[in-house]
């Protein structure tokens, strides 16, 4: 009787225990959270309102005016930013401290707001502050203030450029940096090319040679402050000059025994690296800026090593060679050891830079025409093991790329025919890595063989 | 009587083995297993809804839906105080003269604002009866302006002691909710409509254009939801490392103007399934997309 009392409780406890166990389950899994997983979106520039700065006089109003049309400019033309009309804007300009009504700038489909106020300061120097509002999220996501003399406006309103575009897409931004080129002109047979140097946007133009002598190839130091470029001042004997921006000092960097091109700084600045011919032969040469010594990298014989630069890190060298018959990108170490051949595809490359971010080497290439297409020159990338070459951007001749200081965006010179007239006019244009947006960089004189400067300091 | 024996035994064991091989029907056949599948169920609307294709118009909602508030009419703020005059320097003494500047001009940003001298920013403006003057804008020095990012940061406490004590209220009142149905679900139409509703709002910018890695990184957001389908709370998951990871906090910044998006005010999601869909998760992974 007892054994079999036993037997039915501990059954009853199984089924109880089974049932509990099922009902826990159940709930459990009616309770699992949801989980919607979001695959599709949209790959737009981000609609940004910039209002006017706001002024607390009738000077400082204009100003304002000024500066937000900049910074609007700048993110504009960067491709990742849709600046909204400010003929839309509701409300009457605010300060700064001034937090504003999403509600109005949401109907607008603004995803972010910079709101700014300029205040003269009691030496006479103006404070400009700025803040920038997450509008959805209703929060602001950066906030920054530059004290500095009225003549420095615009370098204020690139640096808050800057600001905000690091801050929105996480990229370092480009916009307070400057460009140099090649000016031009003439006819074909007389050119006259001059020294020129301009803020990225085109603005603060100005020569920095009389055009009496031919210069080529002009390239920034790495503090933004010295060029580096190639002058005719003695005919038929051309030599590598340093320009100082600042001062207007120049100098000969050194006199050597054959004909030196394409000189660039190192990375460090303490050094230029550079191809000078001399018996038959053009290879590549570094010179020690403190004490002019002379390094040979490449010691070819007959064939021509042109267009030297280095990596970022210092460490590794582009170049291009001809000693397979056709011109090719190589990379080589800093001591001119482990050369390897990385352009791989059909065609010929020319003027390789290395990104500043390391990770792509821009080049100019030359094909003949493909079915459909009258483009011979194209401006491309590649990784550095030549793997991944993308072509960004073709024309009738397209030359000479050089990278912003965050690596996303590519300036060259173009020689635009105009089939009608049957003239052919040299632009400046830039290209961002994604060969989508394309823009024509502002010259007043025909131009070409840009470079452009990092940040400056 | 041996004798017999050993013939019938023989014979009986002649006749078996004749029937065991001779009669192939006797041999069980290995019964012939179907092949198994796996299956997963969905759940699926009364209604067929599927979602449209790309570039159709999005299909009306199953049945009457309660319309999304409008956005925020924008509302004229008050008129404009008069610019305040320019403040009186701080001390009577005439001010030191201005140091002479260098030939290259350098603009330097200027050390964030310290966290402490100012009051907490100007709230917003709340919309008044009629119109009244703005108040005065504040000079903003350094301090201020530090002072606006910490507040503005950092959510207030109270707030934050709210979402905790709607988890812990969530988590008590598990398998207790009297309106609990655990029979609800939210159906795989429904979610799809979900998530093209907010596939919209999801601005990734522009392809290859941001930092890399931000394209790459998929971001979980936890959702507290109000019975209006209105967003309570969205809270993105490992939120710790938005502090030091540039490419995460850019990829969860994008996420979170999705879900705060006007557009996805209101989320097109059954009303009489509150319980099952007042918390959940959303994971935007644009790893396919980039792809």
């Amino acid at each position: 009787m007892m054994r079999a009392w036993n037997q039915g409780a501990t059954a009853l406890c199984l089924l109880l225990g089974l049932a509990v166990t099922c009902l826990g389950s159940a709930t459990s899994l009616a309770r699992e959270d949801l989980r919607i997983d979001i695959t599709q979106g949209r790959f737009d520039p981000i609609p940004i309102a910039v209002r006017p700065f706001y002024g607390t006089q009738p000077d400082t109003e204009t100003l304002g005016t000024h500066v937000a049309d900049v910074i609007s400019a700048n993110l504009h033309r960067s491709g990742l930013f849709d600046p909204i009309d400010p003929a839309a804007f509701i409300g009457p300009v605010t300060g700064v401290q001034v937090r504003p009504r999403f509600g109005n700038w949401a109907a607008l489909k603004a995803e972010a707001l910079v709101k700014g106020s300029i205040t003269p300061e009691p030496d006479g120097r103006l404070k400009f502050e700025y803040r920038l509002w997450d509008v959805a999220r209703r929060a602001d996501l950066v906030a920054s203030s530059f004290t500095t003399p009225e003549r420095n406006w615009r370098r204020v309103a690139h640096l808050i450029s800057d600001q905000i575009y690091e801050r929105v897409t996480g990229e370092t931004g480009y916009f307070d940096t400057r460009i140099v080129y090649i000016a031009e002109t003439g006819p074909r047979d007389r050119r006259v090319k001059r020294l020129a140097v301009m803020d990225q946007d085109g603005a603060n133009h100005r020569y920095l040679t009389d055009g009496k002598h031919l210069v080529l190839t002009p390239r920034f130091s790495p503090t933004a402050q010295e060029l580096v470029y190639l002058g005719y001042y003695q005919r038929n004997r051309p030599r590598v000059y340093l320009f100082n921006i600042v001062t207007g000092q120049q100098a000969v960097l050194g006199d050597f025994p054959g004909m030196t091109l394409a000189p660039r700084f190192a990375p460090d600045g303490t050094s230029v690296i550079m191809s000078m011919a001399k018996d038959g032969a053009t290879n590549i040469y570094t010179l020690d800026l403190a004490t002019r010594v002379q390094r040979r990298l490449t010691g070819s014989v007959s064939d021509i090593n042109v267009s030297p630069t280095y990596s970022p890190d210092g460490e590794q060298v582009v170049f291009v060679s001809d000693r397979t018959g056709t011109k090719q990108l190589y990379v080589m170490r800093d001591d001119g050891s482990n050369m390897v051949r990385i352009s791989r595809e059909k065609g010929q490359y020319d003027t390789p830079v290395w990104s500043p971010r390391g990770d792509l080497i821009a080049f100019t290439k030359t094909r003949p025409p493909v079915p459909g297409s009258t483009d011979r020159y194209y401006i491309g990338v590649m990784r550095p093991d030549g793997r991944g070459e993308r072509l960004l951007v073709g024309g009738y001749l397209v030359e000479g790329p050089t990278w912003s200081p965050n690596g996303r965006v590519l300036l060259y010179a173009e020689e635009q025919l105009e089939r009608a007239t049957g003239t052919i006019r040299r632009v400046l244009r830039s290209v961002d890595l994604t060969g989508q947006n394309h823009r024509v960089v502002p010259t007043p004189l025909e131009a070409s063989d840009p470079a452009w400067s990092g940040l400056l300091q | 009587m041996r004798g017999s024996l050993l013939v019938s035994v023989t014979m009986h064991a002649a006749l078996v083995a004749l029937a065991w091989f001779g009669l192939p029907y006797l041999q069980p056949e290995p019964p012939e297993l179907d092949e198994v599948i796996f299956v997963q169920l969905s759940d699926l609307a009364e209604v067929t809804n599927l979602p449209p294709e790309p570039g159709e118009a999005p299909p009306e909602p199953p049945r009457p839906e309660p319309e999304p508030s409008p956005p925020p009419a924008p509302e004229p703020e008050p008129p404009a105080p008069p610019p305040p005059a320019p403040e009186p320097p701080a001390s009577p003494a005439p001010a030191p003269p201005a140091p002479e500047p260098p030939p290259e001009p350098r603009v330097r940003p200027e050390p964030p604002p310290a966290p402490t001298a100012e009051p907490a920013p100007e709230r917003p403006q709340p919309v008044p009866p009629r119109p009244r003057p703005r108040p005065k804008p504040r000079r903003l020095d350094l301090e201020s302006v530090l002072t606006d990012l910490k507040r503005e940061k950092d959510p207030p406490r109270a707030e934050k002691r709210q979402s905790l004590a709607d988890v812990i209220d969530r988590t008590t009142r598990l398998g207790s909710d009297p309106d609990f149905d655990p029979t609800k679900t939210v159906t795989q139409s429904e979610i799809s409509r979900v998530r093209q509703q907010i596939a919209a709002c999801w601005n990734i910018g522009v392809a290859g254009a941001g930092v890399e890695e931000a394209e790459t990184l998929a971001v979980e957001v936890r959702i507290v939801m109000n019975p209006d389908r209105t967003v309570r709370d969205a809270t993105v998951v490992n939120e710790s490392r938005m502090t030091g990871d540039t490419a995460f906090r850019i990829a969860a910044e994008r996420a979170l103007r999705a879900i705060r998006h006007p557009d996805c005010r209101v989320l097109v999601l059954p009303d009489d399934k509150y319980e099952v869909w007042k918390t959940f998760t959303f994971n935007f992974d644009p790893r396919k997309l980039v792809q």
